[in-house]
């Protein structure tokens, strides 16, 4: 019993441990160069895979830019980046370097007398939301059959985000399109909020009584926080980029990158707005479109998808009215049926409830509830994708344009799926860790939102759809 | 709070155990069933073939486009099926469950997408399936027991 209790106290430990006390890891991330350090060749990187996406094989699974942006990135992305480490990924993407480069006029050190170069705008304060990154996810989502299997199409989508990068962080200040453009950033902010990490400040008092924020507008060593957060008002993770200049910045050693428990950040009322409400449920919707789409039994959906194919390898347009069906599918489900069903059941529960709250201001409240659930949903879906066709990743990296190369002799690894027969068990499992914390989350809502004596049966209608979606996934994994 | 994560463990623990042991139960059911399959670009057709634990099924594959694989993920099943040929794979249904069917050759653009199911019921029920939703019910109750308590 003794060693138990000694495991749940150093776990206990642990998870409220402040990695920044970590000697080591506070001097890397004080250092002006660690974000150059850490982008520069994930740049190098992503130019090799555009590249290869325009001169290399057009076929998907023998073109580098294929297997490593949307089967190695996307799994690593989904499944262990985000849940474990909020937006890191963003403290890394190489699509606003060039953009922030230009926009700093220096890549490491702070120049002194700094102004920023470009025009400097302020980003329009009607578009001050996520709006427009929910419209661009669901553009690329309406491409999403080209997008994943065409090395071009990648090529050309990962070259365009860089130059609207650039061009829009020369016109507007600071990190404009990261937080209200970017299509990935969207949907890893929303996950963010239930991953395991959180920088946040040691003393809010202290934050509040100090004038200078050097925070926001920066100090000798730091360019002031570019996601246009105050981090002395942070509370949830979805628009922190992690990248570390509040640290660089503050005279008191003030700020703290702590271990925490998961979904944490979607109880916090404060921030929440229908445009991430809408996001929760794109990302539901499109979850269940995909594993439909792509990995489900129904060919004929799949040819909906597929409309801009030209045997072998080419590109036409045809049968535009199957597109329409399935571009109806992905707008219709997404913006509409999902949550027109959510909001029907946020009557439910403002009935059952007897609360004062609109169903409108429940709907916002308790969409975030299905965030880890939805989270989930796409982790089930990126397993396969990793299990199954490993050895396409492994086969690019010995012959990376599908030219013939045997770099390091993995070329002709054979294709073998890893303990395939277990997917569906892995994925279920998933679904349920989804369900558990979304459930888990949904009653500490209902317990604030409601009367105590009304909590349950207002909760329950967010309880039923929370089951049904979930029985949905698992009828796909395993029905 | 820190029995949450360890209730959610033991819950998927007992669920794997418990698929285990029907997974592990005697075979029953004979028979034999014929299946013809068409592959082409990039779907099986017909997509979700479902048996009966322990029917010996005998796959007649014909491809009518370009060349295709044939897998069928746990049962070692990995064939290729070139046009104009019919090709037969015979296998015994000895495990329960969902299983992919996947193509095995690159084929073209979606290649990694073509897939299909392959359903081997137990004595008429889906019994991972139905176990799982018991596995649903449980965890998904695990956090209102321990809120009410």
């Amino acid at each position: 019993m003794a060693s138990v209790s000694g495991i749940k106290s150093f776990f206990g430990r642990l998870m409220s441990m402040d990695l920044l006390s970590i000697p080591v890891v506070r001097r890397l991330v004080m250092h002006r160069a660690f974000q150059w350090a850490v982008m520069v060749p994930n740049l190098i990187i992503f130019w090799f895979l555009i590249t290869a996406g325009f001169i290399g094989s057009p076929v998907g699974n023998m073109n580098i830019s294929i297997t490593f942006v949307w089967m190695l990135w996307w799994f690593a992305l989904i499944a262990i980046l985000v849940p474990f480490f909020g937006r890191a990924w963003c403290t890394i993407c190489p699509l606003p370097a060039l953009g922030e480069w230009l926009q700093r006029g220096s890549m490491v050190r702070k120049p002194d007398a700094w102004r920023p170069r470009g025009l400097n705008r302020r980003w329009p304060r009607r578009l001050n939301n996520i709006w427009l990154q929910n419209i661009g996810f669901l553009v690329l989502a309406s491409f999403s059959a080209l997008l994943v299997t065409r090395p071009i199409v990648t090529a050309i989508v990962l070259a365009g985000l860089i130059l609207v990068a650039t061009i829009v962080m020369l016109v507007y200040s600071k990190r404009a399109f990261c937080r209200y453009l970017c299509p990935v950033g969207g949907f890893i902010g929303l996950f963010s909020n239930f991953s395991s990490i959180e920088l946040r400040v040691k003393d809010g008092e202290l934050c509040k009584n100090h004038i200078d924020k050097e925070c926001i507008r920066g100090s000798d060593t730091s360019f002031g926080c570019p996601w246009y957060e105050y981090p002395g008002s942070l509370v949830r993770n979805a628009y922190c980029g992690l990248c570390f200049e509040c640290v660089k910045a503050c005279p008191f050693n003030n700020i703290r990158l702590n271990l925490r428990g998961f979904g944490r950040d979607l109880i916090v009322s404060r921030g929440k707005g229908f445009d991430e409400a809408w996001k929760v449920f794109i990302m539901l919707a499109l979850a269940g479109v995909y594993i439909v789409t792509m990995q489900g039994p129904w060919g004929w959906i799949r040819d909906l998808a597929n409309v801009f194919y030209k045997p072998p390898y080419g590109f036409a347009l045809a049968g535009i009215d199957g597109y329409l069906i399935y571009l109806g599918l992905v707008w219709g489900s997404t913006l509409l049926i999902i949550p027109g069903l959510f909001y029907i059941f946020s009557i439910a529960s403002k009935y059952l409830s007897k609360t004062d709250a609109s169903a409108s201001e429940l709907f916002k409240t308790f969409s975030y509830m299905l965030v880890p659930l939805t989270l989930m949903a796409w982790i089930a879906f990126s397993i396969p994708i990793l299990q199954v066709n490993w050895a396409y990743i492994v086969n690019t990296l010995s012959d990376p344009f599908g030219w013939g190369w045997n770099l390091f002799g993995t070329r002709d690894i054979h294709w073998s799926p890893i303990l395939p027969s277990l997917i569906p068990y892995e994925q279920v499992a998933v679904i349920l860790v989804g369900v558990f914390y979304s459930i888990k989350v949904g009653y500490e809502m209902a317990r604030e939102k409601f009367m105590e004596d009304r909590a349950l049966l207002g909760y329950s209608p967010y309880l039923i759809f929370t089951f049904l979606a979930a029985i949905f996934f698992i009828w796909l994994f395993m029905g | 709070m820190a029995r949450l994560p360890s209730l959610l463990l033991y819950t998927i623990i007992v669920f794997t155990m418990i698929i285990a042991v029907f997974q592990a139960s005697p075979v029953y059911g004979a028979g034999e069933r014929v299946v013809y399959i068409d592959l082409s670009q990039f779907k099986f057709e017909p997509g979700r073939i479902v048996v009966n634990r322990g029917e010996t099924v005998v796959f007649k594959l014909r491809s009518l486009d370009v060349t295709h694989g044939f897998y069928i993920d746990g049962y070692g099943v990995d064939t290729v099926v070139r046009p104009g040929e019919v090709v037969t794979i015979t296998i015994t249904a000895y495990q329960a469950g969902k299983f992919k069917i996947r193509c095995s050759v690159t084929c073209g653009p979606l290649h990694p997408f073509m897939v299909g199911d392959f359903v081997v019921l137990d004595g008429g029920l889906n019994t991972p399936f139905i176990l799982s939703l018991f596995a649903l019910g449980l965890v998904g109750l695990l956090p209102l027991i321990r809120f009410r308590g």
